[in-house]
């Protein structure tokens, strides 16, 4: 027993002298004299690290290195780093819905001025893609190679079923109006069958049908469209017509190969990496559809920090990533993600279409989306107010009354931003 | 000039053995707190410039309904945490103790596994169990045809609690009995004779001479249990996804410190919070300590 | 006929709890041998065939392996000096008098109430300035001023050092701190082992402490890699669970070996 516990501590010295060893430092590579630049981006998520490669084959003096940092940790970390000023990474991306926050704040370089001028690629960027990376004094901040274009993504057998076809534009005159969309909804309820796998799927579309952002001129706005989204969702959760779980749960992931949902109502990376990975006897049997209102959601944001001493070998990343038709085109061919640049895109459309989808090409579809007009509706307060709203929601689902509801939004709102003002 | 005597003498060896903590402390542990001290004096959102505000912060806090809610919500947790995992560790110290159970060690080392694994692992893992109507374990009680399932286990906030409640009980109990049997070996066994030859009974020997003479392990629990109860944040925040839903049943304190820190950028605010809840940890502890301590010389 | 019955609601009830514990870590270690898909659907009981394959994929995410070793260096060290020096603390305010004792004692506990949620943003600072970002020495030098381990030492000290063992050493001429190193330590062995699991424990899963000071991916910890697995789109649950699992293994081994320390020197106790 004795000798036990002296192994064991044993063990625990000789880990605190390897400790010593490795806390000492690794000698720092020096790059006196060397021309190689290295820079420091951290990113989200993985996919950016596909990018590495063709980048650092062309550019042979600058190395890039991503860190990948837990989505939810990204704020947190980038906040400790900017307020000391040391160790700020070169480019650092954060989410669609949090990227305003990042834009105002003044953190990332005016992309319009020398040396980067992006406004000479503006027109090869999709309008709503770019709107969301662009402050509001007009300044180009961030930059992302995908674009989210909302779409229903659905099963043409259950289409065929309901509706005597699957053809794209007959569902979405289908599924038009709040009215239409519950008859279709009772209608398959009576047979079990969910329209839609949860109603979040259709506030970003809501949220995007508002003519009016959150807060204007420091008051508090609630759009008339998210109003009737309140009774909408009512309806669903109350009457079963989705899954009854939230969005990104195992179970509604696993949906993909239920026999008993008719549609995701998500933007293209739904597509992507919800339908597409899981689709396993049923693909063929899917297909896209334009949304009654066009709206973009999503996506990652990437900027270079205000204060980087790499500015050139950034933005010479930063334009591979985002600005880059042959990188762009095939990062594409790679992921299926539907990317940034207008010409890619078209180019996409026009090669053979996807399997899952029996055959339909996506990018058809989104195309056509993303050439619609959008309004400018972001708000540094949004991610806090989405969720605030989507809690009042379930609150008035579950029974109380609508304007208790609202009360209760009201009441977050100002706990969390007590300068905005609230009637 | 007071003479150093012997004894003296030797008690200043008291400082030297506990300088390398105050001092490692000093330097560690000191300059976050009157930072954050600091902090709630100001208003900061993580990337301009911190103002001053003086009192700005603590006059909203003493008027956030919303703190006083998640007060309640970590409370209730807490306590139905805390007094089964109480009750559990003494019912096993007792049947350990008196009764004649083979592989006793076994079992307690087992029933201290709980302890071991992260919170947020669990708390996934519970989750994944739970959340949805085609749940793994709605799965199951549906095939046992069990009336009322599937059951919404996160729709419910008091349900929701209960859950979180129970998670942090199979946490905790292996290791409140650990430490509660620690205390309990070390009662003299000549007490427990005298107690047989009197004609106690096994629970009238528990309840008089064992209970009061743990007395410390007790309080050493409570206050340990208190401070850790009050700062919850790893299981319900998975469980939720950091939402708190369903009506923020789930948002305990520091959930909601954290959420007005890192999510609001209200970094003034949250710390002001923090500081509250600081106060009302002392103040707590404190209180309980008092109590229990009076208690205590009642006995003797 | 009583006794009998309450022999066996014991048993039945000590056999509950046991299952209780164990099936958690079970469901755990067969997920991971389960494709992200099947973990989702259905309730596996059984060990299943995907595990390979989730490792693999696990693999191809982050090297778990060099997560493991920051780890692992991280909490030895940490380990040993909250071991060592909250005994040495404990021993301080145990068995000496002297001014002030009160007021430290009472600064040791209230030092545990502080909620760490915001407290990582000074932390950050206050490690900038001392030029220790991005090492381990953060997590490893604090060890020193673990006051949960001095709490717990310091009322088990009391109860186990007899002050006359202590007069006897002084008899024969040792030092105070002889004294400490060579009798009140070995008395104290259970205690350091219950505070060691503890602390290797709350170490081991250490999560925003690493994640706000570390800035090269090659020196994140395992939490930080589990929680990267997670994904920013869908989470390879499988890839996930075995993580967790072999996150696990590392504290299932120090506890076994531990733990017959604690069982070992509390039922001395009881013997003697």
């Amino acid at each position: 027993m004795r000798k036990n516990l002296r192994i064991t501590l044993a063990l625990f010295v000789m880990l605190t002298i390897t400790s010593l060893m490795f806390a000492a430092g690794q000698p720092e590579k020096t790059t006196a004299g060397s021309s190689v630049t290295t820079l420091e981006v951290w990113s989200r998520g993985e996919e950016l690290k596909q990018f590495v490669p063709g980048f650092e084959s062309e550019h042979p003096t600058i190395k890039v290195n991503v860190t990948v940092i837990p989505d939810a940790d990204m704020t947190p970390k980038l906040i400790t780093v900017i307020a000391s000023g040391k160790g700020v990474p070169d480019l650092f991306m954060q989410e669609a819905s949090y990227i305003t926050y990042l834009v105002e704040a003044d953190l990332y370089t005016d992309l319009r001025q020398a040396p980067f001028n992006v406004e000479a690629y503006s027109n090869q960027i999709w309008p709503a893609t770019l709107s969301v990376g662009t402050d509001s004094t007009g300044a180009v901040r961030a930059l992302t190679w995908q674009s989210c274009p909302g779409s229903i993504i659905y099963r043409r057998d259950i289409a065929q079923k309901y509706f005597g076809t699957d053809e794209p534009a007959r569902i979405t005159d289908q599924l038009s109006t709040d009215a239409k969309f519950l008859t279709v909804a009772e209608r398959m309820k009576q047979d079990g069958v969910r329209i839609v796998s949860s109603f979040k799927d259709l506030f970003d579309m809501k949220v995007a049908a508002r003519t009016k952002p959150w807060v204007v001129e420091g008051k508090l706005v609630i759009d008339s469209a998210l109003l009737a989204y309140m009774d909408m969702a009512k309806n669903i959760i109350g009457k079963g017509y989705d899954l009854g779980v939230d969005q990104w749960t195992p179970e509604w992931i696993a949906a993909v190969e239920a026999d008993d949902m008719f549609s995701y109502v998500l933007p293209s990376w739904g597509y992507q990496y919800v339908v597409k990975p899981g689709a396993n006897t049923t693909s063929g049997k899917w297909a896209i559809a334009a949304p009654p209102v066009p709206y973009i959601s999503g996506g990652s944001y990437m900027g270079i920090y205000k204060g980087t001493q790499k500015k050139e070998a950034a933005w010479e990343f930063l334009k591979y990533v985002t600005l880059n038709e042959e990188s762009q085109y095939a990062y594409a061919k790679a992921s299926g993600d539907y990317v940034s640049l207008k010409a890619v895109n078209e180019r996409l459309a026009k090669e053979k279409g996807e399997a899952v989808l029996g055959g339909q090409n996506p990018y058809e579809i989104y195309n056509v989306e993303m050439a619609g007009s959008f309004n400018k509706l972001n708000t540094i307060y949004d991610s806090q107010l989405n969720n605030a709203f989507i809690s009042a929601v379930k609150a008035y689902a579950e029974g109380k009354s609508k304007e208790q509801a609202l009360n209760q939004f009201k009441a977050d709102v100002l706990n969390a931003f007590p300068e905005i003002i609230v009637e | 000039m007071k003479q150093l005597t012997g004894e003296n003498k030797r008690n200043i060896w008291g400082y030297v053995f506990i300088a390398p903590f105050f001092i490692t402390f000093i330097i560690f542990n000191l300059y976050p707190i009157f930072y954050t001290f600091q902090l709630s004096l100001q208003r900061w959102d993580g990337f301009h410039q911190a103002q001053s505000v003086g009192s700005a912060n603590w006059k909203r806090l003493f008027q956030d309904e919303t703190f006083l809610l998640t007060l309640c919500n970590t409370l209730r947790i807490w306590l139905v945490d805390f007094i089964p995992q109480l009750g559990t560790a003494l019912f096993l110290a007792m049947i350990f103790t008196f009764g004649r159970i083979r592989g006793m060690g076994i079992l307690r080392a087992i029933y201290y596994l709980p302890n071991l694994i992260t919170a947020a692992s669990i708390g996934l893992l519970f989750n994944l169990l739970l959340n949805g109507d085609k749940a793994p374990i709605n799965q199951l009680l549906t095939g046992m045809h069990v009336p009322g399932a599937p059951f919404a286990f996160f729709k419910n906030g008091l349900l929701a609690q209960l859950i979180a409640s129970y998670i942090l009980w199979w946490m905790w109990f292996g290791y409140t009995t650990v430490i509660v049997m620690a205390g309990v070996t070390s009662i003299d066994p000549c007490l427990y004779e005298a107690a047989e030859l009197d004609g106690a009974t096994k629970a009238q020997t528990f309840l008089r001479i064992t209970l009061p003479l743990i007395r410390p392990t007790m309080i050493y629990l409570t206050i340990t249990s208190i401070i850790g109860g009050m700062q919850i944040f790893d299981v319900p925040s998975t469980l939720t996804n950091i939402s708190g839903d369903p009506q923020k049943a789930l948002l305990t304190s520091s959930m909601y410190v954290y959420n007005q820190g890192f999510k609001n950028n209200s970094f003034g605010y949250a710390s002001a919070l923090s500081v509250a809840l600081f106060l009302l940890i002392a103040g707590f502890s404190f209180i309980s300590l008092k109590t229990l301590k009076k208690r205590e010389t009642t006995y003797q | 006929m009583k006794y009998y019955i309450s022999k066996v609601l014991t048993a039945f009830l000590l056999l509950c709890l046991l299952i209780i514990s164990i099936v958690p870590f079970y469901l755990v270690m067969v997920n991971s041998t389960y494709d992200s898909v099947k973990i989702v659907t259905q309730l596996n009981l059984l060990p299943g065939l995907s595990g390979w394959k989730n490792y693999k994929a696990l693999q191809q995410h982050t090297n778990i392996w060099l997560g493991f070793r920051n780890s692992l260096l991280i909490t030895a060290p940490f380990v040993l000096l909250s071991g060592y020096f909250g005994a040495l603390t404990a021993f301080g305010f145990a068995k000496y008098e002297f001014k002030a004792k009160r007021i430290l004692f009472s600064i040791v506990l209230a030092s545990l109430m502080l909620p760490t949620q915001l407290s990582i943003i000074g932390f950050y600072f206050l490690n900038l300035k001392l030029g220790l970002i991005n090492t381990f020495w953060p997590f490893i030098i604090p060890g020193i001023a673990n006051a949960s381990a001095v709490f717990f030492l310091h009322g088990m000290i009391q109860q186990s050092v007899p002050d006359s063992m202590m007069e006897a050493a002084r008899m024969e001429g040792c030092t105070e701190f002889r004294i400490f190193n060579q009798i009140v330590m070995p008395c104290i062995i259970p205690g350091i082992a219950t505070i060691s699991i503890f602390n290797f424990v709350s170490s081991w899963n250490n999560y925003m402490g690493p994640l706000i000071i570390l800035s090269e991916a090659k020196k994140f910890t395992m939490p930080i890699l589990i929680a990267t697995i997670k994904g920013v789109y869908l989470s390879n649950y499988g890839a996930m669970y075995m993580a967790i699992f072999i996150s696990i293994i590392p504290i299932i081994l120090i506890y076994s070996v531990l733990s017959r320390y604690i069982i070992h020197g509390l039922t001395i106790g009881a013997e003697k």
